[in-house]
Formats: structure tokens, sequence, C-alpha cells
């Protein structure tokens, strides 16, 4: 299990990265993009100080250590060989194939998948190749799973690796320059998903981001150097920009045609751009006075909603036709909250009707990009 | 002891000294005088209910019950048992319970009181299921009633009578075509009728739904008229489809009020085995009866006003049909008829007793042959189709059938019509039984108004707890699933699950693609939902998901690609017991077996 990078270059999980598809969530991805930066209390940590945090989570248990059973499929084969003896993909079987297929996919998972490893891994204390095979799931596991960065950190230096998954740890455990460290000695970014170039730019570096993403474009044909780039700029809310960048993800041309990393990349850069122009860009003020409508994918299929601009203000909106069958409350509630907060990007949804809500201010979104100029 | 209640006739004459009641006499001190009758000027009072009609002028009491009891019918039916009044909580973090809360606080009356009152619902189906069933309570409680007003059931409360009455107001007295006249022996058909019911019951099989007076009513109700309202207030798109079971009770419905073209109240009087049962408790113990006097006059006007068919050509009573309803006794121009007990014989014209029609041997007979036939015949109909997914708490199979009589008061509770009427595709035995149509919508996770509408127990009414992690069935993965194909990511019914709270079904990676060591690529592959049994409790909301948006909406699947199948093994179908408990016996059992690992290998972090 090489590549950390992308699940570290976003926490989107396969969930995620569907409904991005579905396209629903739309608000839901796009309401946070400055997530990551948002700094103000950041702890910062002399050197002395993260080395002994390290090593001092790396020696106790986590705190949910006792409420997580340990539970795994009796069919697996605990001695952990690799390669697995049989060429079939059966994650009931195979500890490694188990930790990918199951534990990754499910977040409610992610804890007891973590005390497995251990349990494996005192299992087959006397094996050092297998030692080092767990220890590197458990790195994967507090790294990308739970962002525990001190145990990810712990189980990383055990490795003797450093890379761009270490950096992450130490700036997020509140040491920039040992992050910044291991990140000057990447000079091309080779990774799927940008990770190096996201980490540059999470830690407010958007000069040295950008240099690493010219550094690393068309070095695979993957669209990560832009993809990251295109992220790098949308927060520094530098929109423009970055929908340059996203469309160059977009333009890039593959030598296969099943190049399934490139496509995961232009989806992402088709979710973000639709997102930005949709809501991180949207500016009432310069919406023609207007009725505009919008549909979006709702609970039951698509809902569709007409919205009025008139002077400047968000004047009415209605949803016009809808085959929804249950909670009538936000049909009509979403509408005059959205009219109430002239805006439809931070209305609270109607409780136990998210599908709806989400759908309706989707409809809104997409009703009143019409409107501009 | 008198039981009169009627509006006596103004051409009666007062025997002297006979004191008013008191209530008439508070009310000729307080109210205006215009109101009431000077000799034989007719007062505001009786002039308005005649204008209502002559039995409301004879017996307004009886008709003002009878209103009243239809009333509180309809509010039960339309109000109360209308789920979409309910909102979800804006504050509560836990369990939702909107559905549940609804009909509680609109279930001021219990919503199936009239089901319960009807005392062959509870008979049958306890005979069907030998055990006791609780609206035998009832059933007792109505015909001790019914000792003091014989069939006063029939004649005051029963809510088909009533609409019996109205139809035969607005339609039957319209329409001279089909009326007939005459007895003969098809008179006792509902004592035949009854018979076979309850040796089909004796038999093991359950058919008193199909004949029972309120379960034809409200079945009647939540197919014909429930649809309409469902589709007036909330959209046509709402009301599931008709299959020909719908069709087949509706046509009985119409079926029993046509009747009412042949004579006023013909179901009641000849075919009603509910009303059988009243008029065989009315042989066995009444106390009270119409008794005719001597100052009779044989004007005939009594049986012209009675709508039972209960006065004989002397005059006098066949009391077995007799509802009380007292019409009689305000039509007559004398004062001849009283409401009185039985043993009273004061100047009467003559007994009572001889029966003109009598009950053949051979009717009970064929009746008998017939409800074993049924039993045989039905009970014997394997069904070859798959399960139906019963509603959640649904008792053990056999007993379900048992006692569910088929009156349709589920459907019409349940929100978004997950329970729908099963036509003939499970047998005759299944017939108009609930079953889960999950493609048309899942079991929301905050109602359990099923059971708590369910007159007889075939449905149990346990408390949203139990309800919660009650097995109704159990969800499975079809191998055509969109990401399980690997044709396309979609996680509509994973997010259905964890929207509802249940969280039983998680991803698998499926079709990875491994690169030349054998280790899969990231960001390759589809993630596949796979159901995890012990959390799934059947409540179809993946199915639902999926049908509607791949199936329905964007047609990329012929069929939903996660089903809920019910069967052994994948419901939990007990008469007794909480389903809580079940599910604390296998978490024990789960943590036994965990115990066992670890200790073998003590502390591993």
């Amino acid at each position: 299990m090489s590549a950390f990078a992308p699940r570290f270059c976003t926490r989107l999980s396969t969930g995620a990265r569907v409904r991005a598809l579905v396209s629903v969530a739309l608000v839901a991805l796009s309401l946070n993009p400055l997530s990551a930066q948002s700094d103000g209390q950041r702890v910062v940590r002399t050197r002395q100080e993260v080395l002994e945090l390290i090593e001092r989570a790396g020696a106790s248990k986590p705190d949910w250590w006792d409420s997580v059973p340990l539970e795994y499929p009796e069919t697996l084969d605990l001695s952990f060989p690799h390669p697995p003896p049989s060429k079939e993909w059966d994650p009931r079987l195979n500890v490694g194939q188990f930790m990918w297929s199951i534990i990754n996919e499910n977040e409610n998972r992610f804890r007891q998948g973590t005390k497995f490893m251990h349990f494996v891994l005192k299992r087959n204390e006397g094996d050092r190749q297998v030692v080092k095979r767990c220890s590197e799931q458990l790195a994967h596991c507090y790294h990308d799973l739970l962002q525990d960065w001190a145990r990810a950190a712990y189980w990383k230096r055990k490795l003797g690796a450093k890379d761009v998954a270490l950096a992450n740890c130490y700036w997020q455990l509140g040491n920039k320059e040992m992050a910044v460290g291991i990140l000057e000695w990447i000079k091309v970014d080779y990774s799927r998903y940008g990770g190096a170039i996201k980490l540059w730019a999470d830690m407010g570096e958007l000069e040295r981001a950008l240099a690493l993403a010219a550094a690393s474009t068309g070095v695979r044909d993957w669209g990560a150097a832009h993809r990251a780039a295109g992220d790098a700029y949308r927060k520094f809310a530098r929109y423009e920009e970055a929908v340059d960048h996203y469309q160059k993800v977009l333009a890039v041309k593959s030598k296969s045609d099943n190049n399934l990393i490139l496509a995961h990349n232009q989806v992402h850069a088709r979710v973000a751009i639709e997102s930005i122009q949709l809501y991180e860009t949207f500016d009432l003020s310069k919406v023609q006075p207007g009725t505009y409508e919008g549909s979006a994918p709702a609970y039951n299929g698509d809902l569709h909603v007409r919205a009025t601009v008139a002077q400047g203000r968000i004047a009415d909106v209605q949803v016009i036709r809808h085959t929804e069958k249950q909670f009538y409350s936000s049909l009509s509630d979403m509408p005059v909250k959205v009219i109430r907060a002239q805006d439809f990007r931070n209305v609270d949804a109607t409780t136990g009707a998210t599908v709806t809500a989400d759908a309706i201010k989707s409809a809104v979104a997409r009703a009143l990009a019409q409107g501009r100029p | 002891m008198r039981l009169n209640h009627f509006l006596e006739s103004v051409h009666a004459s007062r025997r002297a000294g006979l004191q008013r009641p008191t209530l008439y006499r508070w009310a000729r001190k307080y109210l205006p005088s215009a109101l009431f009758s000077q000799a034989r000027k007719l007062g505001l009072a009786r002039k308005a209910l005649a204008a209502l009609g002559p039995s409301w002028q004879h017996a307004p009491l009886r008709r003002l019950i009878q209103t009243a009891s239809f009333a509180l019918f309809f509010a039960l039916f339309f109000y109360t048992c209308w789920p979409y009044t309910a909102t979800p909580s804006e504050t509560t973090s836990g369990w939702p319970s909107h559905y549940a809360d609804d009909l509680v606080s609109k279930e001021w009356v219990e919503a199936e009181s009239f089901l319960a009152l009807d005392p062959l619902v509870g008979i049958a189906t306890s005979i069907a299921d030998r055990e006791w069933v609780w609206a035998l309570t009832w059933a007792g409680a109505i015909l001790a009633l019914c000792a003091l007003i014989p069939r006063g059931f029939c004649g005051y409360l029963c809510p088909l009578g009533t609409l019996i009455d109205l139809f035969d107001w607005a339609i039957g007295k319209r329409i001279a075509r089909f009326r007939s006249s005459g007895r003969g022996g098809w008179v006792h058909l509902k004592y035949y009728l009854l018979a076979a019911i309850l040796v089909a019951a004796a038999g093991g099989v359950l058919i008193a739904g199909y004949a029972a007076a309120i379960p034809v009513l409200t079945r009647g109700f939540a197919f014909a008229l429930a649809p309409l309202q469902l589709g007036l207030a909330r959209g046509w798109y709402q009301v599931p489809d008709f299959n020909v079971g719908h069709l087949v009770s509706i046509a009985l419905f119409f079926g029993v009020l046509a009747l009412g073209l042949l004579r006023p109240r013909f179901w009641c009087r000849y075919v009603c085995p509910t009303g059988a049962l009243f008029s065989l408790g009315n042989f066995f113990f009444r106390v009270s009866e119409r008794k005719v006097e001597t100052s009779c006059i044989d004007c005939g006007l009594c049986v012209e006003a009675c709508p039972f068919d209960a006065i004989k050509e002397d005059f006098t009573t066949r009391t077995l049909d007799c509802t009380l309803c007292q019409t009689c006794g305000g039509s007559c121009p004398t004062k001849a008829i009283k409401f009185v007990e039985r043993w009273n014989t004061t100047h009467l014209k003559a007994d009572d007793d001889e029966r003109e029609v009598p009950l053949s041997r051979r009717g009970f007979l064929a009746a008998a042959f017939g409800g074993i036939v049924t039993s045989i015949g039905v009970g014997a109909h394997g069904t070859d189709g798959p399960i139906p997914v019963r509603p959640p708490m649904s008792v053990p199979e056999d007993a379900f059938l048992d006692l569910c009589i088929r009156c349709g008061a589920c459907f019409k509770a349940c929100p978004n019509s997950v329970l729908q009427a099963m036509s003939f595709e499970g047998g005759l035995d299944a017939l108009w039984t609930p079953k889960v149509v999950a493609n048309w919508s899942g079991c929301d996770p905050s109602c359990n108004n099923c059971g708590q509408v369910c007159p007889t127990g075939a449905i149990r009414a346990l408390p949203l707890e139990e309800k919660k992690v009650a097995r109704m069935g159990l969800a499975e993965v079809e191998p055509h699933c969109l990401p399980l194909a690997g044709k396309e990511p979609c996680q509509l019914c994973v997010d259905e699950c964890a929207a509802a709270g249940y969280d039983a079904i998680e991803f698998e990676l499926v079709h990875p693609q491994l690169d030349d060591q054998g280790m899969p690529i990231e960001g390759t592959g589809f993630a596949a939902p796979v159901v995890v049994a012990d959390r799934c409790v059947g409540c179809g909301l993946c199915q639902s998901a999926c049908y509607r948006i791949n199936t329905k909406s964007r047609s990329v699947l012929h069929a939903s690609a996660i089903v809920v199948y019910a069967g052994p093994g994948k419901e939990d179908r007990i008469a007794e017991g909480t389903y809580t408990e079940l599910r604390r016996r296998e978490d024990e059992q789960r943590r036994t077996r965990r115990r066992e690992a670890l200790d073998e290998l003590g502390d591993f972090y």
C-alpha cells in the first residue's frame, strides 16, 4: 500500500466521491472550502515538544481503545502473507484486502480496523516482514482514517519513512519547520492527487505550492498537478485562477482509455468548478432581475424551483414541481428560509428532510446562476 | 321498566295521570313554548324533525346517536388514521418518533374502536387462532349491552348500517324497479353465513373479515375512499396502483350497498353475519323487547316505519330482528307500542313467539359443509410466490393469517403506503392481508401505527423501541447492483439506511485494479453495498431508494438492486416476548465469542 497521498489530499472517502458524482452534495462539499485553513488557534510546538508528544502517544493506547470491540471475519488468514497465496481478490481471506475493501470504505470501522491491525501485529511479532506490513497499515490507519497525527508519526518514524504524510503530521502537530524540512526534498510531485502541493498550500505557502505544481505538470497523464494547483488557488479564494487550472485538468488527454486516476481528478475538477460558480462566487447583487427556474435531484426524482429576483433581492422562491413523498414541511419551509436569509448557502435544513432541503438549495443555486451576466 | 325514548305521535292520547319524564318537564319550563306541539298543532321542534324525515320525527334520539357514531367513525378513519399531520421534530436529536407521537396525540378514542366493537371480529379470530384476543373483551361488552337493547349495535352504532340508511335515503328509495317484498328461507341467510364463518374458524381459517360488518366497511373505505383523500390532499402520484384484490373488495362493498335497492337495510336484515351474532345473543339473553298493546288499531303505520322488517303481519315483533330503534313507537297514532322488559305482559295484543319462516337444518348443514370446504380449500392452498414481507412486529405467519381480519386499517394508518393489500398472488388465504411494498416506499423509523390500529393483534401493538429492532425482513444486494456489477458508483441505499439511523449497509470495495505486484490501485474499483445482517430490520428504505431513482427515474436498472426478503432467519415473527430481548441475547452471544478470542492473546496494543 504505497500511496498515502490520495487519502491525505482530500478526506473524501469513496462515499463522498460518489456523492460528488451524483452532485446532490454540492452544498455539503462547497460550504467549507476553507476548512483546512481554519487555523485561528493553531497550536505551535517546538521540535522537542513534537517529538515528545509522538513518543508519548506511541506508547499509550488511544482513548477509544476499550470501547471498540475486536471484530473481524473468522475466515481471515491472520498470518498476513504477502503476496496473498491466491490471485483472487478476497477481502474475507486476505488481511490487506480486508483493510482495503472493508475497513477503508466504512467510517464506522476505522477504529475497529486499527485495533485489528494491532492484533495482527502482536500475533506475528516474530516475522519481521509481517511486522513491517502491519506497521505500514497502522501508519495508514492513524494518518488517513483516524487523523491521529501523533500516532501516525510514531509509526511513520518507526518505519523510517520521510514522506508527505509524515510532513503533514509534523505540520498538524504544530511544527512547520519539521514539515518544510521534509517537503523541501520533494522537487517533483509524482503522486496521483498532488499531495505535496496540497500540503504547501495548507501551510499557507501558495507560491511554493504553485512552483511545485509547475514543476510537476505533465509528469504523468493524471492531471494531478493542475488539480492541486486549482485546489490551492481555491483555498486562497482566487477563483478565476482556480477555475483555469481545473479546466486544464479537464483538458488532459490520456494515452490509455482506462485512466481511472485522471477520471477521478476530472470529476473533482468538474464538481469544484460548478461549486465555485454556484456557491463560492455567488453574489446576489450581480444577478439580473428576473424569474429563473432550476432543478436538482431530490429524494424521489427531480425537484424544480422558480426563483424571482427583483431590486437586488430574492423576492420569491417556489417549488413548482416535485414528486417527494415525505416531509412536506421542508417543501414549504425552505423557500421561506431562503427568502428570509436572502441566500441559499447557510440555510439550515429542516430536520429529517435534508435531502429535499439540499435539493431545494441546489435548485435555487442553479436557477440564480442563470441570472448572471 | 320502560325504555321508551321515541317521540310520541301527536295523535297519541295520553292516559290520565301519567307523568311526563323530568327532562321533558324541565325543557317545557325553560325553552320557548313555540318549540313544543300544542294539542294537534305541531311545534317548531317537531316541524324541524319532520323536515329531516319521518324516522327523525319518530325516534330522534336514535338518529342523533347514529349520527354521532357515524361521525366518530369518520373522524377516526379520516383524521386519526391520517398519518400526514405528523411533522418531524425540529429539536430532538435522538430516534425520531413523529408518526407514532402524532397517532397517540390524535387517538383520544382508540382508532380501532369500531372494529373491536364488531363481536364477530373478536370471536372469529379467537376461535381461528385458538388464543385469547383482546377484542373479545369488547365483544363481550357490546353483547352484554345488547342484552338490554337487543341488536342495538345495528340500529344505533354500526356505521355500515348508517351508511346503508344514507344510501337508502339518497338512492335506494328513488329507484323502485328493484324493490322486492315477501319472505322466504333466504331471510335466514345471515345465520347460515355466520355458521359457515364459525365452522371455518374452527377449522383454523379466518373468513370472517370478508363479511363481518365493520371490516367490510373499513376495507371499502380504505380501498375506495382513502385513495381519494390521499390523491386530493397530497397528490395523485402518491396513490398506489389498484390490483384485482382491491377491485374485488370495492365491488363487494358496493354490492353490499346495492342490496339496499332490493329493500332498505337488506344487508343488515338478511345477510350480515355480525347482525346474526347479535340476533343470536338476542335469542339467548335479551332483557327488553318491543311489545304491542291492545290499543293497536291495525293501521299498519309501524310496518311501514320499520327499517328492519321486524314487525309481523299481526303487528307483533320479530324479536330477533328488532333493533329497538323505536321508530315504530313514534309512528303509532294510538301509543300501542312500548319498549319494556321481556316479561311484561300487561295489555298485550298477542303473543310474539312463533317464527313464521323456520330455520332449516338443511341450511345449517350446507353452511357447515361450506365452512369446512373453505377451511380445507383455503388452508391447503400452498403459496408458490415469494413469502410476503409482513408489517413490522407481525405474529408468526400461521397465526397472522388467523388473526388478520382484513379490515384495511393498517393501510390507512401507514404513511406513504408502504403497506398495501395483497391480491390473489398469495392465494385466497392471503387475500387483502397487508404486505410491505418496498418498491413503493420504505417503513418509516418513527412509525408504529400499523400495530397501534390493528384490532386483533395480528400486528403487535408495541412501543417504538421494539419496532426499531424488530426485523420484518432482510435486505439482500442483487448481482445487478450498479457498483457491484462494476457499472457506476452508487450509494443510494447506504445513505438511506444511514439517514434512517440503522447503519445496516456498509461499503465493500469491489473490482479494484491491481498493479504489477498485485497491489490495488487507489481510486479504482467500486464501493458496493453490503448488508450487515444483524443490524438490518428489513424496513425497505434502501429498496425504495434504489427502485425510485435507478429503476423509475433513471431507468438504468430493470428492478431494484437491493431487495427485502422475508422468510425463516430473516425476520422475527414472535407472538410473545420482546424484540429488544432477542437483540440483547444475540449481543450477549457475540460478546462471549469475542471474549474467548481475546483471552488467548492478552493485551496487544
